[in-house]
């Protein structure tokens, strides 16, 4: 079945050969949705799974979803508006005052590589940023990133400018120095203290959210 | 140890080729500088700089010049002008770790830690022999920005009356605090203030606005300065360590030469706290090799450029007093004094990828230093009287000679042999009878009796009050942000 084909190519990590066999499919007329999630989505879980049993490494790992990202360009023209935006959009940042980027852009990776739309809006972001960029982009989630004890306040302020906005998204938050109680006290809905687990904890969010948004 | 014998693992080849790829990076990819009186000032000194993209790239011959200015060594001064060091790759002088969150105490329980924690284990840095320079080991996790920088400064020159250094924030109050200290000191020469200041560039090859403008500061006071990146090999610089080594010396040579043009021939310190990335569980593990064979390299680079380095050592990723920790506690320290390191920080006590700080390992690793500069000594003075031949003489062969009577031994048994304070050497039986105590136990009742009585050399009245104003000043403005 070719559709396994896509997802073989994209876990021998074969740009190429994802790009050659998905635009085949297209002009065959295969489902869209049926390439998007059986073959590209579905071969990103399992290179999931094979990180965290160990198998994969970064690197690999993200070079499977470069490669996936090269099939779902082709894909994105015959998206219908539902499929395009089904999986949702998160806003990522590193808080006020915390220039630390490794975690805050792997969690972003990887994110994009399940399936989200991902706004990464860099180290050092401001309240009103956030709350600008949620906003504008109709975020389901929203995810805070602080390595410093001295800008984790920053994380509370930034909730409660989400909140005081009216903005209904869900929040979570991560970092080295950051645990599950502090995200509680602060308000946030989530915590990980590792980016396969914000991938999962998104997912859980977004679904609370009702899916797409 | 003799300069020729330090451990080396480039050779004098290789460590051309490091400078030579450094140049070419420096000149066809320069440094990120987000602060325009730092590009003014590179320009000034013949840097090609686009001010809109705060890229300066450095021209080889202007680096080459910087290098020429760099002195090849200096005195970090302490208050206690016993304490005061000369670094200049003569001895390694070692501190702890700097900004953990958690501690685990004398009771062995691993929590957040509060100030208390920091003023203890600055204490113990002042009665522990193998450490020099001052620290707090942690950053109280709710202690914000300006009161933090205020607390580890007025900590580390109250609680201990050895050398200090200067955060990368804050330096206005930083200087005060030092030059107060100063003051009532008659050891400093005329302007010298009793700091060094510790700084890191960003990987790679860049830096933020405001530790630029600290550098700035700190430099035009004539303060010496620990120029440190933190390569993350495989994520923030090369995979290769090799590639990683080009990237960090020229983040370091990028900041170096800036200083240089700011105060020709002050002190620079090129540091390392670079590893490889760990591609399974996403952190930088100081107790990995690659950062042991970085920490080398990076003394090779700056013995080339006749320069003091600094190196981690003693620090370890295990999340507890375990063999992890003493092994990688070992292997970075030993490594460390081998190479001719001359400061490391991060540093004795650290566990937990540097959120953890042990009261015990800081005891167990000052031992390690011990046991460490012992090996590094060698045979020490090799000449007929350590050779011996007389007393093997005087003894003879068989039985029944022996040489513990003889006055040899007893002339020279202390100076050569490294005498454990807390590494157990006793056969079984008798340590059963005297309790079964382990080095931790050993470490942990030498923790407490240390903290129960030993009390840091005082500062004069007047000076503590001034101190205490700017800490009392900090955490008024905390309070009212
Ligand atoms: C590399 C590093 C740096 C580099 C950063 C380079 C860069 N481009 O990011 C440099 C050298 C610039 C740096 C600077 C500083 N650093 Co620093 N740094 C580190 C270090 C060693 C590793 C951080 C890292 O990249 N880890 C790897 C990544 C992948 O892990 P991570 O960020 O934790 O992310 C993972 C998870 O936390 C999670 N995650 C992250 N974000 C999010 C977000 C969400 C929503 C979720 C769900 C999950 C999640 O997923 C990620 C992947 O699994 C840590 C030590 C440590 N143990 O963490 C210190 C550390 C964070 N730094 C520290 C300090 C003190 C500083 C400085 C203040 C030092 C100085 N002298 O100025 C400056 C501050 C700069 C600033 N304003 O931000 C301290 C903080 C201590 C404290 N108590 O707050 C630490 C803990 C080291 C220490 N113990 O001394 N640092």
């Amino acid at each position: 079945m070719a559709v396994e084909d896509i997802s073989r190519a994209v876990l021998a990590f074969n740009l190429a050969g994802v790009t050659e066999l998905v635009q085949k499919e297209i002009d065959a007329g295969t489902d869209i949705d049926t390439i998007l999630n059986e073959a590209l989505i579905g071969a990103m879980d399992e290179v999931g799974k094979r990180f965290s049993d160990g198998e994969l490494y970064v690197p690999e790992m993200l070079m499977a979803a470069q490669t996936m990202k090269a099939g779902l360009a082709l894909l994105k023209p015959h998206l219908t508006g539902d499929s395009a935006r089904a999986k949702g959009t998160v806003v990522i940042g590193t808080v006020k005052g915390d220039l630390h980027d490794i975690g805050k852009n792997l969690v972003a990776m990887m994110l994009e590589g399940a399936g989200f739309n991902v706004v990464d809006l860099g180290v050092d972001v401001a309240a009103e940023t956030f709350v600008q960029a949620a906003g504008d982009n109709g975020a389901g989630v929203v995810a805070l990133s602080a390595l410093l004890t001295t800008t984790m306040p920053a994380m509370e302020g930034t909730i409660k400018a989400l909140q005081e906005a009216g903005l209904t998204v869900k929040i979570m938050v991560g970092g080295a120095p950051v645990t599950s109680g502090f995200a509680d006290r602060i308000g946030a809905q989530g915590f990980s203290a590792d980016a396969p687990g914000a991938v999962e904890l998104a997912r859980k969010l977004m679904a609370a959210q009702g899916g797409s948004s | 140890m003799a300069p020729d014998r330090h451990l080396t693992l480039l050779s004098e080849e290789e460590v051309e080729q490091i400078h030579a790829a450094t140049l070419q990076v420096l000149e066809e990819v320069g440094l990120w500088l987000p602060n325009r009186e730092v590009l003014e000032i590179l320009e000034g000194a013949g840097a090609e700089v686009d001010f809109e993209k705060h890229v300066a790239r450095y021209p080889a011959d202007m680096v080459t010049a910087a290098i020429g200015r760099f002195p090849d060594g200096f005195t970090w001064y302490a208050r206690n002008p016993d304490h005061t060091i000369r670094i200049d790759g003569s001895r390694t002088h070692f501190s702890m770790p700097d900004s953990a969150l958690n501690v685990i105490g004398p009771d062995g329980k691993h929590r957040p830690g509060v100030p208390r924690d920091g003023e203890d284990i600055c204490r113990l840095c002042d009665a522990l022999p193998n450490m020099a320079v001052a620290s707090t080991g942690i950053n109280p996790p709710d202690m914000p920005g300006g009161l933090l920088e205020a607390w580890h400064t007025r900590t580390m020159f109250c609680s201990s009356s050895k050398a200090v250094f200067g955060v990368s924030r804050e330096v206005d109050m930083v200087l005060e605090m030092a030059r107060i200290v100063a003051d009532t000191c008659d050891h400093l020469p005329e302007g010298v203030l009793p700091l060094v200041a510790i700084m890191n560039p960003f990987s790679p090859l860049y830096n933020e606005a405001d530790q630029l403008a600290g550098m700035l500061k700190y430099a035009r006071k004539g303060v010496p300065i620990s120029i440190s990146p933190e390569v993350q090999a495989g994520a923030t610089g090369p995979a290769t360590v090799a590639g990683a080594l080009v990237q960090q010396t020229a983040e370091f040579l990028g900041h170096a030469v800036l200083v240089q043009c700011v105060q020709p021939g002050l002190g620079v310190i090129y540091g390392t706290v670079s590893s490889v990335f760990d591609m399974k569980k996403m952190i930088l593990p100081y107790g990995a090799p690659e950062a042991d064979i970085l920490a080398v390299g990076t003394v090779q680079m700056a013995r080339r450029y006749g320069i003091p380095a600094r190196n981690t050592g003693g620090s370890s990723d295990a999340n507890v007093l375990d063999m992890q920790a003493g092994a990688e506690a070992m292997m970075s320290t030993l490594i460390a004094i081998l190479a001719g390191a001359s400061f490391v920080l991060h540093g004795a006590g650290e566990l937990e990828n540097t959120m953890a700080v042990s009261y015990e390992k800081i005891l167990l690793d000052d031992e390690i230093i011990d046991m460490s500069r012992r090996f590094a000594r060698g045979l020490g003075v090799v000449d007929a009287e350590t050779l011996a031949v007389d007393v093997i003489k005087q003894v003879g062969c068989g039985p029944p000679g022996q040489f513990l009577q003889q006055p040899h031994t007893f002339s020279h048994f202390r100076s050569e042999q490294f005498m454990p304070r807390l590494f157990v050497r006793d056969m079984y039986s008798n340590w059963e009878k005297a309790g079964r105590q382990t080095a931790e136990q050993r470490a942990a009742a030498e923790v407490e009796r240390i903290l129960a009585t030993h009390r840091p050399e005082p500062l004069p009245d007047a000076a503590q009050k001034e101190i205490d104003a700017i800490y009392h000043a900090a955490e008024k403005a905390a309070l009212n942000k």
